[in-house]
């Protein structure tokens, strides 16, 4: 399958802070990959890199779409805190030509609410090379983590590559064929039998830090 | 998901609060009102709406790029250019528009001053205005720019209010053209009203070295990252 994503040895760091040392990360098209890791690990920063909105310090990011002929039809979503509260849910959805007939504003919903407007939208449609999601079950209750779990399915299945961060584990087991696990700013490979015991041991090395 | 353009996802985006557009309609409506009483009042309304454009202008592009509320327009494409560009017209439509309702109607009741409203000196102070505020702002919160300007402004009445008097800049020795601009560029409310008249050369400047800013801003938009904050 061909590579939709491709990061070569990205570092990144803010101020003395350094985040991604020397990452390296492959997404292929019809493939969901999870990425895990401690707070702070740096999986947004890692997302975000890969959505084009923060620049690496080091390192390349490679895109490839369909054609080739153009840059690759990303689609990212942040979560519910990067939807602008003050405009109304109608005014927002129809931008992207998704109907939802609510006139709330969006601030006014609840944060699974929000959450499920902007995934609503993020989803819709099948016109993505890359869709690209950073906690996307937070806030959601299990009817619509269902819901989420079967578009993200249904993508995988049109061919898009998928990378999704998240530390709802049960929710990542649905949906993923490879994880890799983000640690002291690299990416790991993580097999699907060693999950389980990577995760305890990061619960572990977080709780360590913690009493630290 | 259909991906809009830039132009719409400001639009629909509403860069500024419903406070600052209610203000706006009311500096139109009043200068509006003058200058039907007296076309030779024109002045007023431009200046009420000069000032009103600091805020508005002053829209804030990074503290709102950062707490995401721009990422389906920045993940469309590598090119921030073009989002930068947009997000400084949708900050000054609104301003602008009210100008140009005022100019208009100064011109159809025969104001002396509206053709310099329109494409003179009067249309370079708003553009100063424009461009200067939504440049100081691109880093700030909404408003921010337009508060320190006004401070700057006030900080230079009370200390040094020589600076801000044309009669006395160009009063001074010939070859002082940038100190006039740098004049025009602080304090364009300078090219408004019975003020003595200024060299277009001067104008020209302070218009360019905005132009520049602008540019400068716009080019180096390209570079920055767009990370996440305010995140609960």
């Amino acid at each position: 399958m061909k590579t939709r994503l491709e990061l070569a040895a990205v570092t990144k760091a803010f101020g003395r802070r350094l985040v991604l040392n020397q990452a390296w990360l492959q997404v292929r098209a019809g493939e969901t990959v999870g990425l895990i890791g401690a707070n702070g690990a740096g999986k947004t920063t890692l997302l975000r890199i890969a959505a084009g909105l923060v620049l690496p310090d080091g390192g390349s990011v490679r895109w490839s779409s369909v054609t080739d002929k153009e840059r690759a039809r990303v689609r990212y979503y942040g979560g519910e805190m990067t939807l602008p509260p003050s405009v109304p849910i109608r005014r927002w959805t129809s931008l992207f030509d998704v109907a939802l007939d609510d006139r709330r504003r969006i601030g006014q919903l609840s944060r699974g609410t929000r959450q499920l407007v902007g995934l609503r939208v993020l989803l819709s449609g099948t016109d993505a090379d890359l869709v690209l999601l950073d906690e996307p079950w937070e806030g959601l209750d299990p009817e619509w983590s269902a819901w989420l779990t079967g578009e993200v399915r249904r993508w995988r299945a049109e061919g898009a590559a998928v990378l999704i961060s998240s530390h709802r584990l049960y929710d990542l087991d649905a949906v993923c064929t490879r994880y890799l696990l983000l640690e002291s700013g690299r990416c790991h490979a993580v097999a699907d039998r060693d999950l389980r015991p990577r995760v305890e041991q990061l619960k572990h090395a977080v709780t360590r830090r913690g009493r630290a | 998901m259909t991906q809009p353009s830039s132009a719409r996802f400001f639009a629909t985006l509403r860069l500024h609060p419903p406070s600052a557009l209610v203000a706006l309609g009311a500096t139109v409506g009043m200068g509006l009102w003058t200058t039907s009483m007296s076309p030779g009042e024109l002045d007023s309304g431009l200046g009420m709406l000069l000032f009103v454009q600091m805020f508005l202008a002053s829209s804030g592009f990074l503290v709102r790029a950062r707490r995401g509320h721009f990422d389906p327009l920045l993940t469309a494409s590598l090119n921030r250019i073009r989002p930068v560009v947009w997000h400084w017209i949708a900050s000054v439509a609104p301003g602008v528009a009210g100008w140009m309702c005022l100019a208009g109607a100064g011109y159809f009741q025969g104001s002396p001053t509206a053709v310099s409203a329109l494409v003179g000196t009067r249309a370079a102070a708003l553009f100063i205005v424009s461009a200067l505020a939504w440049t100081a702002g691109f880093t700030l919160t909404r408003g921010a720019a337009g508060v320190l300007w006004i401070a700057v402004l006030l900080g230079l009445l009370l200390g040094r209010v020589d600076l801000l008097s044309l009669s006395s800049v160009l009063a001074a020795p010939s070859g002082m053209g940038l100190l006039h601009a740098a004049t025009l560029v602080i304090c364009p409310f300078l090219l408004i009203g019975n003020h003595p008249a200024v060299a277009p050369g001067a104008v020209g400047a302070a218009a360019l070295s905005s132009a520049a800013l602008l540019l400068l801003v716009w080019r180096r938009s390209g570079g920055l990252d767009i990370y996440l904050v305010d995140r609960a």
